[in-house]
């Protein structure tokens, strides 16, 4: 499913992740880590977000060559989204579907499930951290995607919206074979959800646990 | 009062100049390119003579320390900046006197200028003159702390928030293409309104100067130059904008064309404002065809402009140096005659390329 080679990301020479191969099969997975250790790094460079040195592959489409067809199938949740504050979540959340060419029951239905329709027209600066998080968690659902990334998808949002998180990914997963990859940097976070592997991102190097 | 003038220092003073680095090279290269000193003698000389000179020039000054407190107020307002409301807890002499010294740093461009006014007018024995300009200087100081003290008496940034404009643009959604524009509304209304001043004046002056003499094309032409380069700082700011605030748009499906595509219509909208004052303005004799390639010239030289920022590793000082020898190089070219459709289409040739190569692999390093 993604293949990882010879990846490497620095920042002004200082050397943050590496990677000299990497295949995850299909299934959800979850990454951990320590703060710092580079798992928000791996998962934009995944997304297209971050230039790196090596080679991203998802079902063989590579990340920049096939800049269209391999970001149909892959989508982010940022874990800590900054967006601009005189918008209003849904404009926000209608470029990004228009983008991901996404039907409007199914953005509707989104918004229904996680709340939130009942303020997506109000500017994004009169948010909470929790109900910016929202946006991202459900941007990161909208289109056709095969693989979603949800980086801390379970911080500043409610309990009822984290039963809400595990049911898509679950639904998402078992009914539309949507592959996952979860970060967090803390234990028993995903311990209802079906997971594959688990992956440890420390000392600038991921490994299989 | 050391340490709180220092986080103003890190947060606000060196984010100003970081930020607005590009209009102070612009205005030193007009005041210090363009005027020789003997013209800035005669200008500072009359002003001191006739009052209503000394007026304009007041109100030059006071539209900067308006663009300064609104920077200022702006950075307060910023979540990431949360913790200067801390300066609450300090004594109010110490705070209002950190205040003073915060604005007195951001107005340096307009103070120095003062000071050379200051020691002509004590040389012409205007003592009057001296004394209006040492007290506007002192009432933009105060005028400017006053406004910090309010800010940081009300926390709540809700509260200075116009809602009913907020409201009701609210009600229509904002296309992709309009998100800078209401970036620059929102965020950055006196570069908007400065910067579009400037390169309106700069068309207003070319036009009418036109039928003045045995003029060609290549005049209007350089006029479209100059308000290319007005626009340098949007296409900074832009860059700053994605990368800060809409990163998540390099993980949407988007084609080259269609991002492309999204520039094109965010920079003609900005260019509105100077299409209508070009139209309006339109020296006799001038076709509507060379406007209408002028404009697409200037359009592609800004948008040259902004996909340049995507490559990597250039210090703003070589950035600076190759914008400089570019518009020579436009300059050149202009007085060659050479026709300014053709110059576009290569500019828009050269920015294509250049985001296809260096789009998803610029990084941002404020």
């Amino acid at each position: 499913m993604l293949s990882i080679k010879n990846f490497l990301k620095s920042y002004n020479n200082h050397r943050i992740l590496e990677i000299e191969e990497l295949e995850i099969p299909e299934g959800i997975h979850w990454f951990k880590g320590n703060n710092g250790s580079g798992k928000s790094t791996l998962f934009r460079s995944i997304a297209g977000i971050l230039p790196y040195r090596g080679e991203i592959l998802f079902n063989g489409l590579d990340c920049r060559k096939d800049v269209v067809a391999y970001r149909l199938l892959v989508n982010l949740s940022e874990a800590e989204p900054m967006y601009p504050d005189y918008l209003s979540g849904y404009d926000l959340l209608k470029f990004i579907a228009d983008a991901k060419r996404t039907p409007t029951e199914q953005l509707n239905h989104l918004a229904e499930k996680l709340s939130v329709s009942q303020y997506w027209k109000s500017p994004i600066g009169t948010y909470s951290s929790g109900m910016q998080k929202k946006i991202s968690l459900l941007s990161a659902f909208l289109g056709n995607p095969r693989l979603i990334m949800l980086d801390e998808p379970l911080i500043t949002i409610d309990d009822r919206s984290v039963q809400v998180v595990y049911d898509l990914v679950k639904d998402y997963y078992e009914n539309l074979g949507v592959s996952f990859l979860l970060s967090s940097h803390q234990d028993f976070r995903f311990e209802k959800l079906a997971i594959k592997n688990m992956y440890l991102v420390q000392n600038q190097a991921v490994k299989l646990q | 009062m050391k340490s709180l003038f220092r986080i103003f220092n890190l947060t606000i003073i060196k984010e100003y100049y970081r930020q607005n680095a590009v209009f102070i090279f612009a205005v030193m290269l007009f005041a210090f390119g363009f005027l020789r000193a003997v013209e800035h003698i005669t200008f500072i000389k009359n002003a001191l003579k006739y009052s209503s000179l000394l007026g304009f020039i007041f109100v030059a000054w006071a539209l900067h320390a308006l663009k300064v407190i609104l920077f200022t107020l702006r950075l307060l307002e910023s979540k990431q900046n949360e913790f200067l409301f801390h300066a609450r807890l300090f004594s109010l002499p110490k705070r209002f006197l950190a205040f003073c010294l915060l604005q007195f740093s951001l107005i340096q461009m307009t103070f120095l200028y003062s000071l050379a006014m200051i020691k002509f007018g004590i040389e012409d024995k205007r003592w009057w003159q001296v004394g209006y300009i040492i007290v506007f200087n002192i009432a933009l100081i105060l005028i400017g702390a006053l406004f910090y003290e309010y800010r940081i008496r009300r926390p709540n940034s809700e509260q200075i928030r116009n809602k009913p404009i907020q409201k009701f643009i609210s009600r229509f959604q904002t296309p992709a293409y309009f998100f800078f524009v209401r970036y620059l509304f929102s965020k950055q209304p006196v570069l908007l309104l400065l910067t579009k001043l400037f390169c309106c004046l700069v068309l207003t002056g070319i036009c009418n100067l036109y039928p003045t003499d045995d003029y060609d094309e290549r005049l209007l032409a350089l006029g479209g130059l100059f308000v290319a380069a007005g626009h340098t700082v949007f296409c900074q700011q832009y860059f700053i904008f994605e990368n800060r605030f809409l990163l998540i748009t390099k993980n949407l499906p988007l084609g080259y064309y269609k991002r492309l595509l999204n520039y094109l219509l965010t920079y003609f909208i900005l260019l509105l404002p100077e299409i209508v004052v070009l139209i309006r303005n339109l020296p006799d004799g001038t076709s509507y065809l060379f406007i209408s390639f002028l404009l697409i010239f200037v359009l592609s030289l800004i948008f040259l402009n902004h996909h340049v920022q995507y490559i990597n590793n250039i210090s703003h000082d070589a950035f600076m140096q190759r914008l400089f020898f570019t518009g020579i190089l436009f300059l050149v070219l202009i007085m060659f005659k050479i026709p300014v459709i053709l110059m576009a289409l290569i500019n828009f040739l050269i920015a294509a390329f250049v985001f296809r190569k260096h789009y998803f692999l610029s990084e941002f390093n404020p």
